[in-house]
């Protein structure tokens, strides 16, 4: 799947004027929201000193660097270098970017260029729930919901239809977002059988 | 036991730990470069270390600390002249652990810039983020690295500040992981304040650092001298910690510098020079694993 759509984390979990660590396959990234909105993919490295971008902040429609407040445009580039107020960046000064996208309250992202394919439609009925770590290579997982090479799975637990994104965070762990069908179902009871899901897996998948 | 270790880091000297945390009579296991080193004051008060394997270390006992060295000593002991000077007040912080290489400690050290993102209010204010350009030098008669003429604006420079200063600051490195500054001082602007920051390499990405002020300050309780300093480390801390790679790079393209780096600049150039290779990205082959590099 290396490359594919790769489902990193729920909508609702990253309003306007945020950055949050993203790890992907290993990768260290950071996915932030300008101030009107628009979400970005950023390696999780400032270019200067390394420094993680992800405990940056947004200001406007920018990331701004902890470390010494370089100014990244959702471009990737770098707009402002404080030390040196008079200098405008050379425009080869870039963080790397990476494709992400939107779907049905999901957010997916594509270590390579991105594939021309748009990443999986969800139902419109769905409502997203939470999203659940899980000590378990993402392979292991896929397995244990029967999920084959998809990153989205539609499981019943409990009574409650479940649909399940699968990321694989790195070699020993993964993250499942998951959301919940239906617009009676109630979303507390529903959390509880996503919770009794992963529990299971975990139990299951764990090395013996 | 110590053959592997590159002459610039093996026969140069490294804190062990304050002076104070070693009483007579009692004895120490401490992490250095790799190893494990015994430390102990006996009960005349004498400081003595040894790898634990057996082999006795050359030890100095200095500015409230007690230094190493595994190899043969290039170099006496650095001065501090100023220690000579019997107005002023020495407070020592103690050691605090950081998860990050030695090298990348004095890198930050020796930085400006970050002050009024990472020390916002206290070193550095964003209004006033301007590093004016500094001189910088390779001094080859100590084999020193020296910053001159820096300045910076402050909303609270020092304990002791009630106000702002534009302060004046000179960088030394001292040895690989030995670093200090010379800083206006507030209450006598005609002299300077010191301020080091003694680092322990425990591993290539694993540190303890020891700072130091000496300083001409009546006012100020130790404790809010070292409350002051403390607040400012940690506040790097979190940065040191979150650098990738957790090593020091020393190729040129690795990273991107501007003027107002030159400092780190150099630095990373002498360390070249000397062939370090402790707690660099160059060195990771030589020291086993590290955690966290890419």
């Amino acid at each position: 799947m290396r490359g594919g759509w790769c489902p990193i984390g729920l909508s609702q979990d990253l309003p306007a004027g945020i950055a949050a660590p993203v790890i992907l396959d290993g990768r260290e990234l950071v996915a932030w929201r300008t101030g009107e909105g628009v979400l970005r993919l950023f390696e999780d490295r400032c270019p200067h000193r390394g420094m993680r971008l992800s405990f940056g902040f947004v200001r406007g429609d920018a990331l701004v660097c902890l470390y010494h407040g370089w100014r990244w445009g959702a471009d990737g580039g770098c707009r402002a270098i404080p030390a040196h107020p008079e200098l405008t960046p050379p425009k080869s000064l870039v963080v790397p970017r990476f494709a992400v996208r939107e779907a049905g309250g999901l957010v997916w992202a594509a270590l390579g260029d991105g594939p021309d394919d748009p990443p999986p439609e969800t139902p419109a009925d769905v409502r997203p729930l939470a999203t659940l770590a899980i000590d378990l290579p993402a392979d292991v997982v896929s397995a244990a919901l029967g999920a084959g090479e998809e990153r989205l799975v539609e499981k019943e637990e409990a009574g409650f239809a479940l649909l399940l994104a699968i990321q694989p965070v790195d070699a020993r762990r993964s993250s499942l977002h998951v959301l919940l069908r239906g617009a009676d179902a109630s979303p507390l009871a529903a959390l509880d059988a996503a919770e009794a899901l992963r529990m299971r897996i975990e139990r299951e998948g764990a090395p013996a | 036991m110590t053959r592997d270790l590159e002459p610039a880091v093996r026969d140069a000297w490294h804190v062990l730990c304050r002076s104070a945390d070693l009483a007579p009579g009692a004895a120490t296991r401490l992490r250095l470069l790799s190893r494990d080193v015994e430390v102990a004051r006996n009960a005349a008060g004498t400081v003595s270390a040894r790898l634990l394997d057996g082999e006795a270390v050359a030890t100095r006992e200095a500015y409230g600390h007690v230094f190493a060295c595994l190899g043969t000593p290039a170099a006496p002991l650095f001065d501090i002249a100023e220690f000579a000077e019997d107005d002023r007040r020495l407070a020592t912080c103690g050691a605090v652990r950081v998860r990050a290489s030695g090298l990348r400690l004095v890198e930050n050290f020796l930085d400006m810039a970050h002050f009024p993102f990472v020390h916002t209010d206290l070193l550095g204010v964003e209004e006033r983020p301007e590093v004016p350009r500094y001189d910088i030098e390779i001094r080859r008669d100590v084999d020193e690295v020296w910053a001159t003429n820096c300045r910076f604006w402050q909303p609270r420079a020092a304990a002791s500040s009630a106000e702002g200063q534009m302060s004046e600051y000179l960088y030394r490195v001292a040895g690989p992981f030995a670093v200090m500054l010379y800083k206006t001082c507030p209450a006598d602007p005609s002299r300077f304040d010191v301020i080091g920051l003694l680092i322990r390499p425990a591993e290539p990405d694993l540190s303890y650092a020891y700072a130091f002020v000496l300083v001409l300050d009546e006012a100020s309780s130790e404790t809010a001298i070292v409350h002051f300093q403390q607040t400012i480390f940690l506040q790097d801390r979190i940065v040191l910690e979150n650098q990738r790679p957790r090593l020091l790079p020393l190729a040129p393209n690795a990273e991107t510098p501007t003027r107002a780096d030159m400092s780190s600049v150099a630095y990373r150039r002498w360390l070249k020079e000397k062939g370090v290779r402790y707690g660099t990205v160059e060195g990771l082959a030589g020291h086993g694993e590290a955690e966290g590099v890419p």
